[in-house]
């Protein structure tokens, strides 16, 4: 039969149904699906994939139904990363199998028993589950049986599944599907944004199948998106002043309510869930009866739920969401998507602006509202400039992971009880990740199990024991298992949040205020599953923040964003505006921001950093070394610089990274051509075995560790972080595959270690240069990241007590606070404490005395202008007069340490000046504060 | 391929997937003692089946399944 008499044939099979024309991506897959080939179908979102899979897959069981006389068991499998996305397809497709007579289901884990035992005695033929969902059923009793008349498995949104460990443990699964069946599975893959087709279409079909790549419909995807960065109007600076929010902030949120109201239905889409408790109460705070809803992942499920219910039915314009909205939730089609700052990567932003018009033939329409920063703006127009030439990230598909080779191991003698060497090695080298899994390393991962008891071995064939199937079953997910605590409202009882244990574990004490639901919330008390809080009035509490939640920024945005700034090097001013306008589509309104802050850097450094060239900025309190190669490279540059910049010194240098640029910060000035002379002296090997030996010193390693324990068995799953002896327990796994795991995911996942080295060999081969240029003050570029609050990192001996401190110390260093000269200088700033030297003197005046306050008051500074006046004071105005004149004798006497101590929480200027004296060491002045805390955490209750 | 080694055949590929073993064991021996060909004893077996409480009702379609799917490959 040809194509054409098989499109002709499922036309009419389809006409039948309503269905009267074929979507791009349905005319060229549906006969190859229907052709049995296994495919990788690539189209925009919307277009209609899980149609062009599904078809002609129904129409196969259609027809194999009238052929057979009827059907039992499972014939197709339809694979989604989302639960809510099962329920989405579910719905799409239920009404076509009800006139076919096929039956659908849907399997996940909110699946009630009472379903589930439904599908082992009823199977469905299709069954739409999740990939932890196949992992449940392939060894059990029933549904194994039912599992063996499958004949084809569509993976929906292939590319977020290959990206982590989730597909790699699908791959597996795949090949012990194959296994059961004793038959090839057709194989169909889906996806609207991935940057590496081939790789993906080899990971799907694993060794020694086939898969066709089927592109389609990317020319006519309507998309029009501009990047907006609104300047604050008077009106905006009066509301300002009224919701005690910067004026640019305030400014994009008007345009973000003015958007809302000019659309039907609008997603508002922000990179982290604290940000979108913060911009939800901002909302609220500016128009209370505003009606809109948040959505993120750590809200319950019942929250969620109601908000796209609202939304849905009209009764909410606006959602502001995470990326816990990117992928297709029914929410109704929103015809507005609004991402507040840069996406960060291509592929978020096409997953984000798709949810606008969602649908054959619709235009996406979306902004890009960036915030007042040259990197955000710059980057933004980058990524709108590559998703429309359709340029995604590859997707990293993880190689050779121990903690899903040692799942899907117990998973295969589960399967079938017992094995030969030769026959599961073959079976595991089968699926793309482990393809190239050495037998040593085979075998380090089956000695590991033996030893500790999941399997045990007879001559040469592999045998479950007592533990295969607990340990099988309470791993099915290979997210990372951070315990989350419920967060309940003490009237009603009822659950308002999550909040993840770490975060609870070092922010959260009774008595504190923190904003979930875009409402604030007093913490009552924190129990060992339960943190029972009660609603509070103030709205100027800090929102949840979830550390590690930023998306990084790859390598190829930030080297096309310093390619920018090359442009604006080579050419005049207006051709650069010009091509930004035709290019970039960037609107008129922040031209001139990004002009001028390009001429202010240029005249600083004398030239731009690019991929050729490193700059080394020397401001006297640190140093800036400018390299636009990314997020994750400037990481792994950060660890390895730090590592052996604290070696030269002798003393302990710091480091903060964004994707152009690291800043190095130490208690005394750090010479910039050490940082030169580390890329010239140190060949590209002992860079790898530094960066190595620094690695496993991170709180990144030891977070990391801690999940793939859990994952391979050797912690337990419910024991709580802060019980964990995590240093003692890497030591004594240094070696074994759970190191050996740990530290290639952080190498794979946080680190870009490939690019480094090329860096380092660039450097050595006389390709890239290094330029050190002295500032007085930081340029406009070191700014952005010296004022950017990012993790921090400390390379040196870590003992356990040092471990605590250590965190202690880069919670206090990362608060931000309101210097205020209580000299002659009129002078307050808003600093990033670990961004402040040890001397604190005004920059006007050169006074020493230097009061503190919390980031947005504005009276402290009124107060002392007044003093300086003459004016008579109120009572309460005297009085924090007096304090904030006690707070600068202290910073005076005792300089960062005394900024640093009063940054604790609950500490005062009268506690701190019983903690400060002369001679105070850092480890010493951090038990101190820490001893401070814990009483001032015991007592709080008793104060109210 | 004659009736009892198909039955049995099937029987041996299900066992490990069907929760009433004996149950299902004494169906089959009824089945092939009074049945002489594959039409009347899968007839037989859909009598029982929908005579079958809930779990055993399955077992028994699974043994049905499985014997239609070796008689497709080796016609009797």
């Amino acid at each position: 039969m040809s194509e054409t008499d098989i499109l002709g044939e499922v036309r009419g099979f389809l006409e039948r149904h309503g269905i009267v024309e074929f979507s791009q991506i349905q005319k060229k897959g549906i006969p190859r699906v229907l052709r049995g080939e296994n495919v990788l179908l690539l189209a925009p979102t919307g277009s209609g994939k899980t149609e062009a899979a599904l078809l002609p897959l129904l129409y196969r069981l259609s027809k194999m139904k009238g052929r057979e006389g009827g059907l039992f068991g499972f014939y197709i499998i339809y694979i989604t990363p989302l639960r809510a996305l099962n329920r989405d397809v579910f719905n799409r497709i239920k009404e076509l199998c009800k006139h076919l007579n096929l039956t659908i289901d849907v399997r996940h884990g909110d699946t009630t028993k009472y379903l589930r035992r439904k599908q082992a005695i009823t199977p469905p033929n299709i069954l739409i589950t999740t990939p932890e969902s196949l992992q449940a059923i392939l060894p059990g009793k029933r549904l194994k049986y039912h599992l063996r008349t499958v004949f084809a498995v569509v993976v929906d949104e292939v590319h977020e599944l290959a990206n982590g460990k989730r597909g790699t443990q699908l791959s597996l699964g795949l090949e012990r599907l194959e296994k059961l069946v004793e038959r090839p599975i057709q194989r169909i893959g889906l996806s609207a944004t991935v940057g590496n087709p081939k790789e993906v279409a080899i990971f799907l079909g694993g060794i020694g199948r086939t898969v066709n790549i089927v592109w389609a419909g990317y020319e006519s995807r309507r998309l029009d998106v501009r990047v907006e960065s609104p300047i604050p109007s008077e009106e905006d600076i009066r509301i300002s002043r009224r919701i005690r929010y910067p004026k640019h902030s305030t400014a994009r949120l008007r345009r973000i309510m003015s958007l809302i109201e000019q659309y039907t239905t609008t997603i508002v889409f922000v990179n982290t869930r604290s940000f979108a408790e913060v911009l939800g109460s901002k909302i609220s705070s500016m128009k209370p009866s505003f009606k809109f809803d948040i959505h993120h992942g750590s809200l319950s499920k019942e929250s969620r739920m109601a908000a796209e219910k609202r939304l849905k039915e009209g009764h909410s314009r606006a959602i502001i969401a995470t990326s816990s909205l990117e992928l297709g939730i029914d929410i109704g089609s929103a015809d507005f998507v609004i991402q507040y700052s840069s996406p960060r990567v291509v592929m978020r932003a096409l997953q984000r602006m798709g949810r606008a018009g969602h649908g054959v033939r619709q235009t996406s329409r979306g902004v890009i509202l960036t915030t007042y920063n040259l990197d955000d703006i710059l980057e933004s127009v980058v990524i709108i400039r590559r998703a429309l030439s359709n340029k995604v990230e590859r997707a990293s598909i993880p190689l050779r992971p121990r903690d899903v080779l040692m799942h899907q191991i117990c998973g295969v003698l589960l399967d079938i009880g017992e094995m030969e060497y030769s026959d599961l090695h073959d079976l595991i080298k089968r699926s793309y990740p482990y393809s190239k899994l050495s037998e040593a390393e085979f075998n380090d991962i089956l000695r590991f199990m033996i030893d500790r008891g999941f399997i045990r071995e007879e001559g040469t064939r592999f045998k479950m024991t007592g533990r295969t199937r607990v340990f099988y079953y309470e791993n099915l997910s290979t997210i990372p298992d951070t315990r989350q605590i419920q967060v309940v409202d003490i009237t009603t009882r009822s659950p308002i949040g999550v909040l993840d244990e770490d975060y609870v574990a070092d922010n959260l004490d009774v008595g504190d205020v923190f904003v979930i639901r875009g409402r604030p919330w007093f913490v009552v008390s924190i129990e060992n599953e339960e943190v029972i809080c009660a609603s509070a009035s103030d709205s100027d509490s800090e929102a949840p923040r979830w550390i590690g939640e930023m998306i990084p920024v790859p390598y190829e945005v930030a080297s096309e964003v310093a390619d920018l700034w090359a442009l604006y090097s080579d050419k005049d001013p207006s051709r650069l505006t010009t091509h930004l306008s035709s290019r970039y589509h960037i609107s008129k309104d922040v031209y001139e921001f990004i002009i001028d802050s390009l001429d202010s850097c240029k005249s600083i450094l004398g030239c731009f950093p690019s991929k050729k060239r490193l700059i080394v900025e020397d401001f006297g309190e640190g140093v800036v070394l400018h390299a636009p190669f990314g997020t994750r490279a400037n990481e792994t540059f950060g660890i390895i610089l730090s590592a052996l910049l604290t070696t030269r010194v002798g003393k302990d240098i710091g480091f903060e990274r964004d994707p152009y640029r690291i800043v190095f910060i130490g208690e005394d000035m750090i010479n910039p051509e050490h940082v030169v002379d580390i890329f010239n002296e140190y060949s590209t090997e002992q860079i790898s075995e530094i960066l190595r030996l620094a690695v496993k010193r991170t709180q990144t390693f030891a977070s990391r560790f801690i999940h793939v324990g859990r994952r391979m068995g050797i912690i337990k799953r419910d024991a709580k972080i802060k019980e964990i002896p995590v240093r003692r327990i890497i030591q004594s796994f240094e070696g074994t595959p759970v190191f050996v795991e740990t530290m290639r995911e952080v190498l794979d996942e946080k680190l870009d270690e490939k690019r480094v080295i090329s860096v380092f060999k660039g450097v050595h081969d006389g390709c890239i240069n290094i330029r050190v240029v002295k500032t007085d003050t930081p340029s406009p570029f070191a700014k952005m990241v010296i004022e950017e609050r990012t993790r921090f990192e400390v390379i040196g001996e870590i003992t356990e007590e040092e471990e605590v401190l250590r965190l202690l110390e880069e919670r206090i260093l990362s608060k931000r606070i309101k210097l205020v000269c209580m000299g002659d200088g009129d002078w307050s700033s808003i600093r990033t404490l670990k961004t402040i030297s040890h001397n604190v003197k005004c920059p006007l005046c050169g006074s020493k005395r230097i009061a503190v306050t919390f980031p947005n008051d504005s009276r402290l500074l009124k107060i002392v202008q007044m003093v300086r006046r003459g004016n008579l004071l109120s009572q309460e105005d005297e009085k924090r007069f007096k304090n904030a004149d006690l707070v600068a004798t202290l910073v005076a006497n005792y300089g960062k340490q005394a900024l640093i101590v009063m940054a604790g929480r609950g500490i005062g200027p009268k506690g701190a000046s019983r903690i400060l004296r002369p001679g105070l060491c850092r480890i010493d002045l951090l038990r101190l504060i820490a001893k401070a805390e814990r009483e001032y955490a015991r007592t709080r209750p008793f104060w109210n | 391929m004659a009736l009892v080694s198909l039955v049995q055949s099937a029987f041996k590929n299900i066992a490990a997937h069907i929760t009433n073993l004996s149950q299902v064991r004494d169906i089959i021996d009824d089945v092939l003692s009074s049945c002489s060909d594959i039409d009347n004893a899968l007839q037989r077996l859909e009598v029982k089946r929908d005579d079958a409480e809930i779990t055993l009702r399955t077992d028994i379609q699974i043994l049905i399944n499985e014997i239609l799917s070796l008689r497709r490959k080796w016609p009797v």
